[in-house]
């Protein structure tokens, strides 16, 4: 029962997930990797299927079935963590004068810097 | 918005488990678990299959019930215009504050005031429907005249961006064929 309800529930979690990004914006271009994740997805479910009759044989076909939901799920994942994790550049910085220097030969000196 | 994150770990999980139940090889001689089950027994697996049908039925029918309200044909409006007003009306939707538009035998009422602007809350309904378009006063109301040459002009919709933000409008002229043309080459309102 237990590998029942896992590909089953990850089936329809990730299925339902996928199928409303890929229709969320009116006449947006359609991702094929996404396409590729809603058909992992519908094999999910038939290993769900197959899991109360051949539990190995669902298995396998569950494996390939996150595998390619995965085409999909890790190169999100991978842009999420980028975008989280990602300092962005400084494209301006402020240049004050040194103590000592005259202002323009500070500002050269600074600027020389970068 | 936790669906994501959801579908994330429960992928996470299957993964994990289809790969071990792949690699694991096929349970010879092995005592069968509650995590590396057997095939299941009959009496398991009718219920489970049964349910799973009915979930899916009852998934599509809740789609499908979704989608033909969301899909559902728009209204026909019905203008209400002053009698003896010419000019541009003007109608301005989703304004907050303002008043929603009333529904009369399925369809959508809209009584332009005097100054020929009407602000409303409403959303803009798309799609092929026919408009229709009244004069009223304090006797009543009648229907535009068929003859005599038509008194609506250059209805178009819109979306303006301002400072307060996107506003979906329509617009268009009542009056005769000339006034229309007469401030069409001059500046509209």
């Amino acid at each position: 029962m237990l590998p029942f309800i896992l590909y089953f529930v990850t089936g329809v979690a990730s299925g339902f997930h996928v199928y409303t990004l890929l229709f969320a914006a009116y006449g947006a271009p359609l991702n094929p990797l996404a396409l590729v994740s809603l058909s992992g997805s519908f094999c999910l479910l038939i290993a769900a299927y197959l899991s109360l009759f051949r539990p190995h044989v669902a298995g396998r076909v569950a494996l390939i079935a996150c595998l390619l939901m995965w085409c999909f799920y890790g190169p999100a994942l991978a842009n999420l963590v980028r975008a989280r994790l990602h300092k962005p550049v400084a494209i301006s910085r402020l240049i004050l004068p040194l103590a000592g220097k005259t202002p323009k030969s500070a500002l050269l000196a600074e600027s020389a810097r970068f | 918005m936790i669906l994501p994150y959801l579908a994330t770990a429960f992928l996470v999980l299957a993964t994990v488990y289809s790969a071990m139940v792949s690699f694991r090889g096929k349970p010879e001689g092995r005592e069968a678990g509650w995590i590396f089950p057997d095939r299941s027994g009959r009496s398991l697996r009718i219920p489970v299959v049964t349910l799973t049908v009915l979930m899916g039925v009852v998934a599509w029918f809740g789609v499908n019930s979704r989608n033909a309200s969301r899909n559902a044909p728009p209204r026909s409006l019905h203008f209400l215009i002053p009698e003896g007003y010419s000019g541009w009306v003007r109608v301005e939707f989703e304004i907050p504050g303002a008043p929603t538009l009333p529904s009369e035998a399925g369809h959508t009422v809209l009584k332009i005031p005097a100054s020929g602007t009407l602000k409303t809350s409403s959303p803009e309904e798309y799609g092929w429907a026919r408009d229709y378009y009244y004069f009223y006063s304090d006797a009543g109301s009648r229907a535009l005249p068929d003859s005599g040459g038509r008194l609506i002009w250059g209805k178009i919709n819109g979306e303006a961006s301002g400072p307060s933000g996107k506003r979906k409008y329509e617009e268009f002229f009542v009056g005769t064929e000339e006034q229309y043309r007469d401030q069409a080459s001059g500046a509209r309102p």
